[in-house]
């Protein structure tokens, strides 16, 4: 064979043979994974969270706690929590011959663990540039403030592509919430960090669970690197088994990509994605995470697409799709192509509330249809306007400075107060509701 | 007695970019040189386009994106060229393989053109003039999608047209038979170009 006659086609057959050389030498099949040990509980990234004369639970290694300085009671595992206010503690631990000191790790919320609700928020996709994306990040975080949930969990892409303007600015945005916010990274955080060391070094662990009373919590990351499709290693199950085997009366596993879900993208068509019932982008080890969440009966909360919020229900068991905190992208090209705004979204988050270890409440929120005004009528009394543009109630939990008692059209309002801070918790129906608060 | 002809191998780019489309096919089927074509049009036109992509994104990727990205670029032409090429040589017809393949890059360009038409001049405004943000984001979010979009069809139907007539003037095909199988064979290829995308990402 005369092999010149090769030459024409070599540099295609080069190149076609260099980049598969290397996009399988690149190529990797999972993000890294900062799991959290059992001992390193609570911490700054972490933190516990509990109830006026509650407890958090610890590791039997943690031999003594200290709460701003003061021992703590430490009995099977459970610190129990006497007399602190409302708000942020620092906590020290003695683990074997050392003590650590973890920072502000412990938050006492107004909510019991019987009756209390919490957020997640995703999808914040800080830019490196422009303004009105962070406006409504920021806006965001401020009415999940005044909602004034007992924790936030926060899903994952917080950035675009993880760049350090991209989180110096998502950090600018979060400022306004004072509240624990549990941070689960997204596949954009592996764009340019595939072993999230990076997304560690300023969030913490990226697989954790924690606990509020008898309410699991399990954050997963089950991420491919490089904006890819997620999977659960052997690795990663073993792990989620073992987190969502603890007790709990009522178990969240959360995790930025959707496990299971109804309607998709335009992936619809792509056989790894589209599993005939439903869709899922945890393309690997999906039946045997399937198997885990049915054990235990878990409810699974995630983001990713941006903006979906119809729960969807699949073998009994409960799917939560929560749309995109900005709206990401207008739908634009993909609206065009497909005739459908599936990637627009934006706006939005989701509130839970349990009751009694039963999951009561579970909506989105969008931020443009939900508004709260304070309004200072005297030095005793505070007008609260609500509009709420949703079709049904939203629980709200509104702090004041003061001890105070409160009513709409005459009729009392619940009030909480602990110190010199209240708190007015309700149901703000929809329409326009004028709450007045009065200190005492 | 007639002077024969100065080779010059730039004519058939001049000759394709001025719209003498045939003209160009005729100057690639006399001097068939896809060795230079490839060096010079189609692999510096991907490795550029990654970085590019890279560039207007405002990020340093992983280089495994990038290589994603040029190995999308280089498809839009090496999957329709090798499904026509396959077909071409099932079809029996008598045709020069290099002089249709390099033919075919020519015929690739007026879609690569468009996508370039938006970019250059949207990196140039956006980093360099105005420098508010990465043209990615002035197409993905603040509307500029329209223009890539109707740039991307224009510069699609007239590969169309370009290819057809690739397929029947160099790869000596009935005028009636290559657009099927341009349609019907080729385009449905670029679906492979979708996979690498969605696969690898």
């Amino acid at each position: 064979m005369n092999l010149t006659r090769l030459k024409p086609y070599l540099p295609s057959l080069f190149f076609v043979l260099a980049l598969c050389v290397l996009v399988l030498s690149l190529w990797r099949p999972h993000a890294g994974h900062h799991r959290m040990e059992e001992g390193d509980f609570p911490n700054e990234y972490v933190p516990a969270v509990t109830w006026p004369l509650g407890y958090f639970e610890v590791a039997p290694e943690i031999e003594n706690v200290w709460i701003d300085n003061v021992p703590a009671r430490v009995e099977n595992g459970r610190v129990w929590v006497d007399n602190l206010t409302i708000g942020w503690h620092q906590l020290k631990v003695r683990r074997g011959d050392s003590i650590e000191d973890r920072g502000r790790a412990l938050y006492v919320t107004p909510f019991g663990p019987d009756n209390f609700f919490w957020v997640f928020v995703t999808d914040v996709h800080i830019a490196r540039f422009g303004k009105y994306l962070r406006e409504v990040a920021e806006n965001g975080f401020k009415l999940i403030n005044e909602i004034g949930p007992a924790f936030v969990f926060c899903g994952g892409d917080v950035t675009d592509y993880a760049l350090d303007s991209e989180y110096e600015g998502f950090l600018k945005c979060r400022k306004s919430l004072e509240l624990p916010l549990y941070m689960i990274p997204g596949n954009h955080e592996t764009y340019i960090d595939p072993d999230l060391d990076h997304w560690s070094e300023m969030f913490g662990p990226t697989d954790y669970s924690v606990k509020f009373g008898d309410a699991l919590f399990v954050a997963a990351n089950v991420l491919g690197p490089y904006r890819s499709w997620g999977g659960a290693t052997r690795e990663d199950l073993e792990w989620i088994d073992n987190q969502l085997s603890r007790d709990g009366k009522i178990k969240f596993f959360l995790n930025h990509l959707p496990v299971v879900y109804s309607q998709t993208t335009i992936y619809t068509i792509f056989p790894l994605i589209n599993r005939g019932e439903y869709n899922t982008c945890v393309c690997r080890g999906t039946e045997e995470l399937l198997e885990i969440l049915r054990r235990e009966n878990a409810i699974s909360v995630f983001g990713h697409w941006h903006v979906f919020d119809e729960p969807f229900v699949y073998e009994n068991l409960l799917f939560f799709h929560v749309p995109s905190l900005t709206p990401n992208s207008k739908g634009g090209l993909i609206r065009w192509l497909l005739g459908g705004g599936m990637m627009a979204g934006g706006y939005g988050f989701y509130i839970f509330r349990v009751e009694n270890w039963k999951l009561t409440y579970a909506h989105p929120i969008d931020i443009r249809k939900l508004e709260i005004v304070r309004e200072k009528a005297s030095d005793s009394v505070v007008v609260v306007r609500i509009r709420n543009d949703h079709p049904y109630p939203v629980p709200l939990n509104l702090k004041f400075d003061f001890r105070c008692g409160a009513s709409i059209d005459g009729k009392p309002v619940s009030c909480v107060t602990y110190g010199q801070v209240s708190w007015v918790r309700f149901d703000a129906p929809s329409g326009l509701t004028t709450l007045t608060v009065r200190r005492i | 007695m007639k002077k024969k002809e100065e080779y010059i191998y730039s004519r058939r780019f001049l000759y394709f970019f001025t719209g003498r489309i045939s003209k160009a096919y005729d100057e690639v089927m006399k001097h068939p040189d896809l060795f230079r074509t490839t060096v010079q049009a189609v692999i510096p036109g991907a490795l550029i386009f990654s970085f590019v992509f890279q560039y207007t994104m405002a990020s340093v990727v992983h280089p495994f994106l990038q290589t994603v990205w040029a190995a999308d670029f280089f498809s839009f032409w090496g999957i329709p060229a090798l499904i026509s090429l396959f077909v071409l040589k099932l079809m029996r017809t008598n045709f020069n393989t290099e002089a249709f393949l390099e033919a075919s890059i020519l015929a690739a360009h007026p879609l690569y053109v468009a996508v370039w038409a938006y970019f250059v001049p949207s990196i140039i405004y956006h980093h360099f003039i105005v420098g508010d943000y990465p043209c990615y984001v002035a197409y993905s979010r603040m509307g500029e999608w329209v223009y890539l979009a109707l740039l991307g069809v224009a510069g699609f139907l007239l590969t169309c047209i370009t290819w057809v007539w690739c397929l029947t003037k160099v790869g000596r095909v009935k005028w009636y038979i290559a657009p099927f199988i341009w349609l019907f064979l080729c385009v449905p290829g670029l679906y492979g170009t979708y996979l690498i995308f969605v696969w690898c990402t």
